[in-house]
């Protein structure tokens, strides 16, 4: 019996039971050629089956944020005065602002909880994305035909991890813009000078990315490794499984809200370095442990 | 060497087996395999297609072993029991991604995807939702992606399922064509005539084993010991054939006549001449697999 390598001859090959134009097609490719096409295939058919929703969901959670701070200093009673200089007092320390007025206060909160809230969506979207991505495929039948062609299964679940990533970033990314930049046009329009520090910027643009990774690669890896819930389409074990998948991210940003004197730039280093660190832990323990059987009808 | 060879083969799931020390080899042309709901075709064909990996023995294709070597699937197009399109993506959309999969280079993947829109006539269907597909033409658009990468060895679980006549037809044109073309096709399905009208040979598969394997002609004669025939006959035959033991039921000019044995036609024939009654014509009724896939059921002998 033959076995695949990179180096083997094409030539020999073609004198046995290949064509020429077979043996071009067989030319072999490494594991990582493999699993960016299959990729970039992945992210091909998310874009074209999402469509605008890609873009429409984050918005509209950028607009449920930005009503939602406007609804609190616009509605009396809704924040006490001492609330509104907690505020106050956040916007100094946090941009070194004095801010002013409602509208001021509000894109002030925005800014502050902002990145939080961002977070929190990116751990519920992305173990939403890659739970789909998975459990529709199963569900479909389009896991035993990704797995009839030439991919092997860490190579499969590697392609779902890194499309369903970039996929959770793009929407994180027009979530952000449009909460966070949209806050900081209304502060400057309303001629409120304010800076942003570094551990702001950590905390908004570098925290998101291992809680996004953390939740794809927990809603993945249960999903492959017990596809049977995230087949049932009930409601409650969705949620649970989407609950499940999320919790580590969620534990991650709790503790960067309840522990504001750490670091949040280094422990989103740290963070992404386990998430990477998990994601080989992960597909070698699919290699070893995934069953076919997992995911196909019998 | 065979194109696919399947050396004493035991698989299933979990804890259950499903196929038992399967030997079989198969060369370029057409395959049929023929068994009853449960029998083990599909498990065979998964473990074929590299996605089910053997218990025990060996599966070569194209003389890899398809769960170990990957790469060896690009040669390797795969029917499965369902459709498994992406509901919201168009059929061109469905075509192109499973294109991409199949890492066909864009100019190659045009051509492949305009052939087999061509071949299965899906032109009409091409900006249509999978969702929106009846499940004809669900069938159609997963055959022609089972066909997208040229494959050298094609395995099709029941493709001609929900097809209509035509379809179904032009279907098997085109893959008489393939297997004329030195392609490898295994097909499993439930109608007898199609299997009867394809295969080079037949696979008989009961609870998960090689029951028999020939030519329909030969399994007819191994197998086929009840048969109908339709009589043509001057005169009433009612009287001689009861004689004999036979109920004779008349249809139109002719009389329809259940044999207990194929051997026993020459019999009733001579009888019928003897009588004075001339016989114009014997045809056999239904599908020469008819018979065979009865024996099949009520557990005929294992060879």
């Amino acid at each position: 019996m033959k076995t695949w390598r990179a180096e083997v001859n094409v030539s020999e090959l073609e004198h046995e039971v290949f064509s020429d134009e077979d043996a071009d097609l067989l030319e072999a490719s490494s594991g990582l050629d493999r699993v960016l096409q299959l990729t970039g295939a992945l992210l091909w058919r998310g874009r074209r089956e999402q469509g605008v929703r890609l873009l429409v969901i984050p918005l509209a959670f950028a607009l449920f944020f930005l009503l939602l701070c406007l609804v609190t200093l616009y509605f009396p009673g809704l924040l006490t005065p001492l609330s509104r200089f907690a505020i106050q007092a956040q916007a100094q320390a946090y941009f070194g602002a004095t801010v002013h007025g409602n509208a001021g206060l509000a894109m002030a909160l925005l800014l502050i909880q902002g990145p939080y809230l961002i977070a929190l969506f990116a751990a519920f979207m992305g173990a939403t994305l890659a739970q789909n991505l998975v459990g529709t495929e199963a569900a479909r039948g389009g896991l035993e035909l990704l797995l009839s062609s030439a991919y092997r299964v860490q190579e499969v679940f590697v392609a779902f991890l890194l499309a369903s990533f970039v996929l959770t970033i793009c929407q994180w990314a027009i979530l952000a813009l449009g909460t966070l930049g949209a806050a900081a046009t209304v502060l400057a329009l309303l001629r409120i000078a304010f800076t942003l520090q570094a551990r702001y910027i950590a905390l908004a643009v570098a925290v998101p990315l291992p809680i996004a990774l953390w939740a794809n690669l927990g809603a993945l890896f249960l999903g492959m490794a017990f596809p049977r819930l995230t087949q049932i389409r009930t409601g409650s074990t969705t949620n649970l499984m989407q609950l499940l998948a999320a919790l580590p991210a969620l534990a991650l940003l709790i503790l960067i809200n309840i522990r504001p004197d750490l670091n949040a730039g280094l422990i989103a280093a740290i963070a992404l370095g386990v998430g990477l660190a998990g994601s080989l832990v992960s597909a070698v323990l699919l290699r070893v442990r995934f069953r076919p059987e997992f995911v196909l009808e019998t | 060497m065979s194109t696919i060879t399947l050396e004493s083969v035991t698989a299933g799931y979990g804890q259950s087996l499903v196929l038992h020390e399967i030997n079989l080899a198969f060369d370029s042309g057409f395959h049929v395999i023929l068994g009853s709901n449960g029998a083990g075709k599909t498990t065979l064909f998964r473990v074929g297609v590299g996605i089910l990996p053997p218990r025990a023995g060996i599966v070569s294709v194209l003389g890899y072993e398809p769960h170990r070597d990957s790469e060896v699937k690009r040669l390797i197009g795969y029917l499965p029991h369902r459709p498994s399109l992406s509901a919201a993506l168009s059929v061109r959309d469905n075509l192109e991604f499973w294109g991409q999969v199949l890492r066909l280079p864009s100019a190659q993947r045009r051509s492949r995807i305009d052939q087999v829109v061509a071949d299965l006539e899906l032109s009409d269907l091409l900006s249509k939702p999978a969702a929106s597909l009846s499940r004809g033409q669900a069938q159609r658009v997963a055959i022609a992606r089972a066909l997208l990468g040229a494959p050298q060895v094609l395995f099709l679980d029941e493709p001609t399922t929900g097809l209509d006549p035509l379809a179904a037809r032009s279907l098997r044109e085109l893959l008489k064509g393939l297997a004329r073309a030195d392609k490898t096709i295994i097909y499993s399905t439930h109608n007898l005539y199609e299997a009867a009208e394809l295969a080079d040979d037949v696979t008989l598969i009961a609870a998960g084993r090689v029951v028999d394997r020939g030519s329909v002609e030969a399994l007819h004669q191994r197998h086929a010991r009840a048969q109908r025939v339709c009589l043509t006959v001057e005169g009433d035959p009612r009287t001689i054939l009861s004689d004999l033991g036979y109920e004779a039921v008349p249809d139109r000019e002719q009389w329809i006549v259940d044999l207990s044995d194929r051997a026993e036609r020459s019999r009733i024939v001579a009888a019928l001449v003897q009588a004075g009654l001339p016989v114009l014509e014997v045809r056999e009724l239904g599908s020469p697999l008819e018979a065979v896939y009865e024996d099949l059921e009520s557990g005929g002998q294992r060879v």
